[in-house]
């Protein structure tokens, strides 16, 4: 080849890397990481390496290894608690229904709006069926794979689903002067000075209300068979959005809070398992795997390659963990190795939840990204952006010391929510500092202090979608 | 051929370690950590003729992607504009100027770092980058990376095996430019110790 006609081709190819880089496609870098497979033999190379870090890092491990009976103790307990916040919790609402719980495990192919929730067993379960979170309204069954033990829900924030409801004052669905409606998909506003979703109202029988609690109603009921097991729940509190517009604040961070839910089924139905579901962390889908390099080379980022891939079952996005904690997810996978991103990796995306010191019940926070170590003694930073209002104010903050930043926050232990495909609930994360009050829309800073650090990254498990053997 | 062959090797081996050693260094000297598989492939680029330097810039796409997360098409851009830049300052500069050398190297390893955290930031949707201590990570990048293409650059192209690869001009060529770099740190210095006396 002439040496112009090589040049062309290189700068052909070079086009292509940029366009790639800034342009992530899927397929591309599926593909570029499955023919860089055999890198896996260049990253054996500098396992040496590790030994020269050993005596640093034994000392954390041992620390480490300490607690971490008590943390996969905590780590169940929490996950469990989050488990029980999807049962109703108003008598009448547990009346004449079964309750199936269920866990949120992904979402649909390019499409929010559906989530993939796993139960124990999904016989009994039908199109249709009302899904719940709490005393909370959150859609409906829209598919069952029955030999997965997975169900497909649509959300009521999908543009093509509607819900009866009315505003509930007290007063029952059945007389005359109550506001009926019909709410689905998502409507965006203005609120104050941020821009909030809202879910959409349609057709008010009474425009001139604007205000009250909206909950589920189905007026007919004949329509839809199970219509009658979603009365009651709620959607949200009634604002008007604008001249003739009205909305509904939703309860529910649909976006990224939804870790457990409920299926409602009639009491005819026997054959559903009512059982609470297994802890992920004692599934059989963790694979173990070492990390083959020190650390990623460069200031700017945070992470480590591992020794295993595809071949083993390991996704995009699956978890890495140690013991009971989380240390990462995985960014890339070749056929027999991968790239994870550990927690102090800016961009790292999680779904949390909390308990907070004083508040028995956890709390379901939503998405967190990180934003890599910083200030004082490397505590993670994490940008939240809360879709729902928090209020810790009434907890124990922190009193006033030398750091402002830090002044005026609630102290709480961090474990991942359940929602993202490969990444299951009830991670471990640390102990972080919340602020004590949390808008919709208006982000803040979380300070994570996330125990372990990189150098000490072994005795690794990753999550499989067919796992091999058992933590 | 066979020679070549074990160069090629040890060129593989010596990129995937100093990638792996500015990883294992991070953890201790943060912001100030070297690029040490860019510095390698500095100090080999100004020994080897054109050909051997895809080959070098191939090696070392390969090593920091066996031990990095940088998506692969990141990385192979990065070093590809870097070989393009190199090439085009060694066309309007004599290749054994120190300036040259001192400016490039920091150059290129704060146009890296800059371009992954760039990356990073696309992919992860505008969260991943601290506009707030990028600059200072940036001046530090170009420090540390000016001041070891000095001194380190050289050195690590040294590394065993790797005159496997070179040619005799090439060599003799480095030969004198490492000799110019001691010569110029030795008279830096003794100029420094004047001042301060």
């Amino acid at each position: 080849m002439s040496g112009s006609r090589r040049n062309v081709l290189l700068g052909v190819l070079w086009g292509v890397c940029v366009l790639f880089a800034l342009r992530p496609s899927a397929a591309a870098d599926r593909v570029a990481a499955l023919l860089l497979s055999p890198l896996r033999i260049l990253g054996e190379w500098s396992v040496p390496l590790h030994r020269l870090r050993a005596h640093e890092a034994r000392a954390a491990i041992e620390a480490h290894d300490r607690s971490t009976t008590d943390e996969l103790r905590f780590s169940e307990m929490l996950w469990s608690d989050l488990q029980s916040l999807a049962a109703p919790k108003q008598t009448q609402l547990q009346d004449d229904r079964r309750i199936v719980p269920g866990e949120v495990v992904g979402r649909g192919a390019g499409d929010r709006d559906r989530c993939i929730v796993r139960v124990r067993d999904a016989r009994g379960i039908e199109r249709g069926m009302p899904v719940v979170s709490g005393d909370s309204y959150v859609g409906r069954v829209s598919a069952v794979d029955a030999e997965a033990n997975s169900v497909e829900v649509t959300l009521v924030t999908a543009g093509d689903f509607f819900v009866g409801a009315r505003i509930d004052d007290g007063e029952s669905s059945n007389q005359r002067g109550v506001a009926w409606m019909t709410v689905g998909g998502l409507e965006l506003a203005r609120r104050g000075s941020n821009r909030e979703f809202f879910l959409a109202v349609h057709n008010p029988s009474k425009r001139e209300r604007d205000r009250g609690r909206v909950v589920a109603s189905e007026l007919l009921e004949d329509l839809d068979r199970f219509a009658v097991l979603a009365e009651g729940f709620e959607l949200g509190e009634l604002v008007r959005l604008g001249p003739g517009k009205l909305g509904v604040i939703p309860t529910l961070d649909f976006g990224a809070g939804l870790y457990h839910v409920a299926i409602l089924t009639p009491t005819q139905v026997r054959a559903v398992e009512t059982k609470e579901l297994e802890f992920a962390l004692v599934d059989p889908h963790w694979v173990p795997t070492r990390s083959l390099t020190p650390g990623h080379p460069s200031p700017w980022r945070s992470g480590l390659r591992i020794s295993t891939g595809e071949a083993r079952g390991v996704a995009q996005g699956a978890a890495v963990i140690r013991g009971a904690r989380l240390v990462g997810r995985v960014c890339e996978r070749g056929l027999w190795s991968s790239a994870v991103q550990l927690l102090d990796d800016p961009g790292l995306v999680v779904v949390v939840a909390a308990r907070l010191d004083g508040k028995p019940d956890p709390v379901v926070l939503g998405r967190m990204v990180s934003l890599g170590r910083k200030g004082r003694a490397g505590w993670i930073e994490l940008r939240w952006e809360s879709q729902l209002s928090f209020d810790f104010s009434a907890l124990p903050q922190l009193a006033p010391g030398e750091d402002k930043a830090w002044s005026g926050r609630v102290w709480a232990d961090l474990v991942t929510g359940s929602g993202e495909p490969g990444l299951p609930g009830g991670l471990v994360l640390g102990r972080a500092l919340l602020p004590a009050q949390a808008e919709p829309g208006s982000p803040q800073l979380v300070y994570l202090d996330a125990g372990l650090a990189g150098e000490s990254f072994s005795d690794l498990w990753v999550r499989a979608t067919e796992g091999e053997e058992q933590l | 051929m066979r020679a070549r062959s074990f160069g090629v090797f040890w060129l593989l081996l010596w990129m995937t370690w100093a990638h792996a050693c500015s990883g294992l260094l991070v953890s201790s000297l943060g912001m100030w950590v070297p690029d040490l598989g860019l510095l390698l492939w500095l100090g080999l680029g100004r020994r080897l003729n054109s050909n051997d330097r895809l080959l070098t810039t191939m090696a070392a796409c390969l090593g920091r992607l066996s031990v990095g997360i940088d998506p692969p098409f990141a990385v192979f851009a990065c070093y590809g504009a870097l070989a393009v830049l190199d090439s085009l300052a060694l066309s309007f500069v004599d290749r054994d100027r120190l300036i040259l050398r001192v400016v490039c190297a920091g150059a290129y390893a704060a146009l890296a770092g800059t371009w992954y955290a760039l990356v990073n930031q696309i992919r992860s949707g505008g969260h991943a980058m601290d506009l707030q201590s990028s600059p200072k990570v940036i001046l530090a990048t170009f420090c540390i990376h000016a001041l070891l293409s000095l001194s380190l650059a050289p050195l690590l192209a040294r590394l065993p095996g790797l005159t496997l690869l070179l040619n005799r001009d090439s060599g003799r060529g480095m030969e004198r430019s490492h000799a110019d770099s001691m010569a110029a740190l030795g008279m830096g210095a003794a100029a420094m110790g004047r001042r301060s006396r």
